[in-house]
């Protein structure tokens, strides 16, 4: 092969290996030197994320408390639960909670916070490339980011915007602020808005990252913020709502009138004791997980180390198992892995 | 090659291409099937296609091959511009799926070859430019090297290894997850 393809054949071969398989990647970059800096090369990365759909789930956050059990002392944990064989280097971060992860990054807090910080339930907060929707998203997971803080502690909502490169800037304010306002579950980005869910109001909070503007968003009818989750639905570009009741997942799109109303229809109520491998006693409605771009939704089981995923467009069900501890939320984690070697090269190549 | 006689062969010639492989057999092909390739339909829009297209990169064992895929996704490209255009009838449907079908089994047929005119029709492919023959070979291969170790794979691909022991142990030790 070394003869008889060029080097741009090589690549061709190699972009095409699955992105959910990264063990293919990482064992075809040690095959020799040419393979290795076709791999490592930062243009690879780029051109392997556009050959391919959407990136994979790698794994998800747990966040969940674990311990010896003797003396009630659980420490919190977010653990990351590999979906694929992929490993971070650190996959228990312990005292932290994940809040959120988007193009590539995870943000975390501290678990339990400290005082000085306030009612864990009265903000929440996104993490997001700071070039977000001029950017590809396949190659910026270590370029500039923003952090957005949602906060009720005040009268009014505030939204602070930290970017890794500037200086925070002033808050901007929002609508009047309920008393433990924001529920503290992942956000979702739908084109230029974050959305946030409230639990004080019932209601969803939308955060225009261009107009730095805030609207309130009524939820579909008759639902609540717990046991719910945003979902952005890329193939539409729509905010989409789902949530577990009666041991039944609901979906919701949402549609605007041409005035610029909220509205929200129904688009799919999956009876998940008809899916899944085991009876209704066993699924529990605690929280429910979305990873957006690829349609996966994380679902508790009763049994709190164990989370069933299911793949809305390949109906596929598989059981990941966050080893000890009890499981009280997870953000999924999607992202292209592809190996960085040029480190180990003792010689030019 | 026929030389054109009557003018209604002539007015059949006029959508033929002569392609011409580097050791100087000659195929005549439908400009349909020719245009599949990117770098030809880039030549007959220039206009200089006449006297016949020279392939010098191109053996005549893997033109005929190049050729055979190009007249069945010809084909099957003509196919899908005529369904456009026609209302969506469930025996259209059943039709088409039919088609894919016998598409897809061609395909897999056609990637029944040994490895070396495997790089020939992927080189082959990318110098004619002809994306789903490109795609379809690359992803043979790539099907190939999925789930292999190292070792595998250089034996398959005859590929030296040129990696330093120090440089394979940093990174199996990097990534021992993709090892296990």
């Amino acid at each position: 092969m070394e003869e008889a393809l060029i080097e741009e054949m090589v690549e061709e071969i190699l972009l095409r290996l699955p992105p959910d398989d990264p063990p293919s990647l990482v064992r075809a970059a040690m095959v020799c030197r040419r393979w290795r800096r076709i791999i490592s090369d930062p243009g690879f990365r780029r051109r392997f994320g556009r050959c391919h759909s959407a990136a994979p789930v790698l794994g998800l956050l747990a966040n969940l408390r674990d311990g010896d059990g003797l003396d009630d002392d659980f420490d919190f944990v977010a653990r990351f639960v590999p979906t694929t064989p992929f490993r971070p280097y650190f996959p228990d971060n312990r005292d932290r909670c994940a809040l959120d992860a988007r193009h590539g990054r995870v943000l975390l807090t501290m678990a339990p916070l400290p005082p000085a910080l306030g009612d864990p339930f009265s903000w929440n907060a996104a993490v997001l490339c700071a070039g977000h929707d001029a950017c590809s998203h396949f190659d910026c997971h270590l370029g500039p980011f923003f952090v957005v803080l949602l906060d009720s502690n005040t009268e009014q909502m505030r939204v602070h915007l930290y970017s890794s490169e500037a200086e925070a800037s002033q808050p901007t304010y929002g609508p009047p602020s309920p008393l433990d306002g924001v529920e503290t579950l992942p956000t979702a980005l739908v084109g230029n808005s974050l959305f946030f869910l409230i639990y004080a109001s019932q209601s969803i909070l939308e955060y225009d990252l261009a107009t730095r503007n805030m609207s309130v968003i009524p939820l579909p009818p008759e639902q609540y913020v717990d046991f719910a989750v945003l979902m952005a639905m890329e193939e539409d570009g729509r905010l989409g709502f789902a949530r577990l009741a009666n041991s039944t997942l609901f979906i919701w799109s949402m549609e605007r009138s041409p005035e610029g109303h909220a509205g929200w229809a129904l688009i799919a109520a999956i009876d998940l004791e008809t899916l899944l491998p085991v009876d209704v006693f066993s699924i529990s409605e605690d929280y429910v997980g979305f990873a957006h771009g690829v349609g996966v939704f994380f679902v508790p089981m009763l049994e709190e180390r164990l989370i069933f995923s299911i793949d809305l467009y390949s109906g596929r069900v598989r059981v990941e198992d966050c080893s000890d501890g009890r499981t009280h939320g997870v953000v999924p984690y999607t992202s292209f892995y592809t190996p960085d070697f040029r480190q180990y090269s003792v010689a030019p190549v | 090659m026929a030389s054109a006689g009557s003018g209604d062969e002539k007015a059949a010639a006029a959508a033929m291409i002569t392609l011409i492989s580097s050791d100087n057999e000659k195929f005549e092909v439908t400009e349909a099937t020719a245009t599949l390739s990117q770098t030809i339909r880039h030549m007959i829009e220039d206009g200089c296609t006449d006297g016949g297209v020279p392939l010098p990169n191109v053996t005549s064992k893997i033109l005929a091959r190049v050729i055979e895929y190009c007249k069945k996704h010809a084909t099957a490209a003509a196919g899908e511009e005529g369904s456009s255009s026609s209302f969506s009838d469930a025996a259209f449907l059943e039709v088409d799926r039919a088609f894919l079908e016998e598409l897809e089994e061609f395909d897999d047929a056609f990637l029944e070859v040994d490895r070396a005119t495997l790089f020939d029709l992927i080189l082959a492919a990318n110098y004619l430019d002809i994306k789903g023959l490109l795609n379809l070979t690359c992803q043979k291969v790539a099907d190939s090297v999925k789930g292999k170790t190292p070792e595998q794979i250089r034996e398959m691909y005859n590929i030296v290894n040129d990696l330093t022991p120090e440089e394979e142990a940093e990174i199996r030790r990097e990534t021992q997850w993709a090892f296990e």
